[in-house]
């Protein structure tokens, strides 16, 4: 086996090197569309949580109607609303559930290293609770004291 | 959105105001990628499968030599990672466990397909090169071509540690995880991988 002083077969290396600089497959972006495809198409499992109508408060009969939300849309709109806040990311959403009404809300979260973070789980927690009262209304009104924020690890720069 | 406190705005800014939504994830770092993810946004998913499914294909189409059982194998690769994003835990790498998902569903395929295993006595002989004419051997698709049959000959666990350290760049560590086998042998596979190969392609010396 003939080698480089370093003692790397040159053909070896010539084969890596052959392979890792081939372009991309051709079919790439049909394949990728057909993965994304089936992703969007694989559901996990969800339960509904109970919701007032949007409009409830100035039409009363849809106070009796009867809508409810995926515990998977109600966790993402929360991320959406916290996510960079203060440079935190949101690594755990839990919904505190009776049943379908959504009670409270565990969250956890990526802290920055240096931050007040006490003031800024209120901060989230607050934007966390504005949140769910926006997308659930008042079923049953959600407070502060509903919503847990928990620091479970720092880094070092908010990214 | 009603909040007391007066920067309550910067969290509706966030990814939602001012781009595209599923932007934030372009240049994104995998964890925040794998956490966004895990939390159901598909966005973040598929900026997953935009990093690292081109080199996921490009190893199942090693492993496997028929390019649409490697389209097959990747989706459900991608499929299981979606699945089961709620129990990654970082152990590994992001791009380690993605390449563990789809080594498994190369590994399923294979046994659907009962391929008859590659034995190492294979190679005791030295192979007659594709041509004869080696002054026509010189363009880099004849060499990929005849480095495609060598690995094809490969057993199993050599091509795929060859693959993954010389092509993908991964630690024997990370081999190991992949392989569900030791680091050292790891190192046996790919000292045995390396000479049968480089005793396969000697005509190109």
């Amino acid at each position: 086996m003939a080698m480089t002083p370093d003692g790397v077969d040159p053909v070896l290396a010539r084969a890596a090197r052959s392979l890792k600089e081939q372009p991309v497959d051709a079919r790439w972006i049909d394949i990728s569309d057909s993965i994304i495809s089936r992703v969007r198409a694989t559901t996990r499992r969800t339960w509904p949580v109970d919701a007032e109508y949007p409009t409830a408060a100035t039409q009363p009969e849809r106070k009796a109607d009867t809508l409810r939300i995926s515990d998977h849309i109600v966790r993402s709109a929360v991320r959406r609303a916290l996510a960079g806040v203060h440079g935190a990311e949101p690594t755990a959403i839990d919904l505190y559930l009776d049943g379908h009404t959504c009670t409270g809300a565990h969250i956890e979260i990526v802290g920055v290293y240096g931050d007040d973070l006490q003031a800024e789980g209120a901060h989230l927690a607050a934007i966390a609770l504005a949140t769910l009262n926006d997308l659930l209304g008042s079923v049953p009104p959600l407070t502060r004291a509903d919503i847990d924020v928990r620091v479970n690890d720092i880094k070092l720069t908010a990214e | 959105m009603k909040v007391d406190d007066p920067d309550a705005t910067a969290g509706e800014t966030a990814g939602a105001v001012g781009e595209p939504f599923g932007e934030e994830f372009i240049a994104a770092p995998d964890r925040v990628l794998v956490n966004a993810a895990a939390l159901g946004e598909r966005d973040a998913f598929e900026a997953i499968v935009l990093r690292y499914g081109p080199e996921m294909l490009r190893y199942a189409q090693h492993m496997l030599s028929d390019a649409g059982a490697a389209e097959e194998v990747t989706q459900d690769a991608f499929v299981a990672a979606w699945k089961g994003l709620d129990t990654f835990r970082g152990d590994s790498s992001l791009r380690t466990w993605l390449f563990t998902l789809v080594s498994h569903k190369v590994i399923d395929h294979r046994r659907r397909r009962s391929v008859t295993p590659t034995r190492d006595w294979v190679f005791d002989t030295t192979p007659a090169p594709i041509t004869d004419h080696p002054e026509t051997r010189v363009s880099n698709a004849d060499f990929l071509t005849e480095l495609d049959a060598a690995l094809a000959e490969l057993p199993y666990r050599q091509r795929a540690a060859w693959l993954l350290r010389e092509v993908d760049g991964m630690t024997h560590a990370e081999i190991g995880r992949i392989l569900v086998i030791t680091p050292s042998a790891v190192r046996g596979h790919l000292v045995r991988a390396r000479a049968t190969l480089s005793e396969r392609m000697a005509a190109w010396r």
